[in-house]
């Protein structure tokens, strides 16, 4: 009896249930530190893939959430908890700020490793797929904290010109 | 107005969550301002967030379920609106057309969270 209470515990610990709790916690975070504004519809669905109550997607519609500078982060997730283990099945991640300046975290499938790696990164154009680290929300967010919106960032404000294609 | 003590182990919690309502005195004790008198911390911190979720005027968050159903419907609306199927603007939005579309990355989400995509 202890063994299975302890297990159901581990279990949620590290359940869907569990991570759609976290990203609540990590979005009031965020908003009451000042970072995010406005209204924030996070929605989540069930994935056909992923049977019932073991996963889903989380998004937020619309533009996503919006920054203290009006900056946006639009993303989408679909995990699946796999033996108490979260298995992000696709994601995507997309920062832009209001000059145009964008950035794009995603995972996708691909036949073509080289020129489309599965975790891949845009910066300002949709090619290439730069190849990336495994992302999630909280590493997002707080990527975006350091390079943005941090007293010593040194991105914030610069031009960069960029050569037509 | 009642001070709540928190033991000094749950100080690396408590900032995440209680924001401008924390103070830390010289004793290096939490004390938390509660007005229905004396809560457990778990309590404490969803006190917070139905406050954040609720009565803060510049940020506020709505949790959702929704099904695909209306994923479907809200991609429907897009479409009528701009008379373009959602497979051809994701194939052109993905190639770094239609930045110009309001829409563009809010239909664009939609599309990746839609089992049409699959």
């Amino acid at each position: 009896m202890f063994l299975l209470i302890k297990l159901f515990f581990l279990k949620e610990k590290f359940g869907w249930q569990a991570y759609k709790s976290h990203v609540l916690g990590l979005l009031v975070q965020y908003g009451r530190r000042g970072f995010l504004q406005g209204k924030i519809e996070l929605k989540f669905t069930t994935a056909s893939e992923i049977p019932k109550g073991q996963g889903g997607t989380i998004y937020v519609p619309g533009s996503g959430l919006t920054f203290r500078d009006k900056a946006i982060l639009s993303f989408s997730e679909t995990i699946q908890s796999i033996n108490n283990e979260l298995i992000w099945k696709t994601y995507r991640y997309h920062y832009q700020r209001t000059s145009g300046y964008y950035f794009t975290y995603e995972k996708e499938s691909t036949t073509d490793v080289i020129r489309k790696p599965e975790h891949h990164l845009h910066v300002l154009l949709p090619f290439p797929h730069f190849n990336s680290a495994s992302m999630n929300l909280e590493n997002v967010l707080k990527l975006i904290e350091v390079n943005f919106y941090s007293n010593n960032t040194k991105l914030v404000g610069r031009s960069i010109y960029i050569e037509s294609l | 107005m009642v001070t709540v003590k928190i033991s000094k182990e749950k100080e690396i919690v408590l900032p995440q969550y209680l924001g401008a309502q924390l103070h830390l005195t010289d004793n290096e004790q939490v004390h938390v301002f509660i007005q229905d008198g004396i809560l457990t911390l778990k309590k404490a911190i969803m006190e917070q967030k139905k406050d954040a979720a609720s009565t803060d005027e510049h940020f506020e968050i709505i949790e959702k379920e929704t099904t695909h159903e209306e994923i479907e419907r809200e991609l429907k609306e897009l479409e009528q609106k701009y008379h373009l199927s959602s497979e051809e603007f994701y194939r052109l939005w993905k190639e770094g057309e239609l930045n110009h579309i309001s829409d563009a990355v809010g239909w664009a989400i939609l599309c990746k969270v839609s089992e049409r995509f699959e």
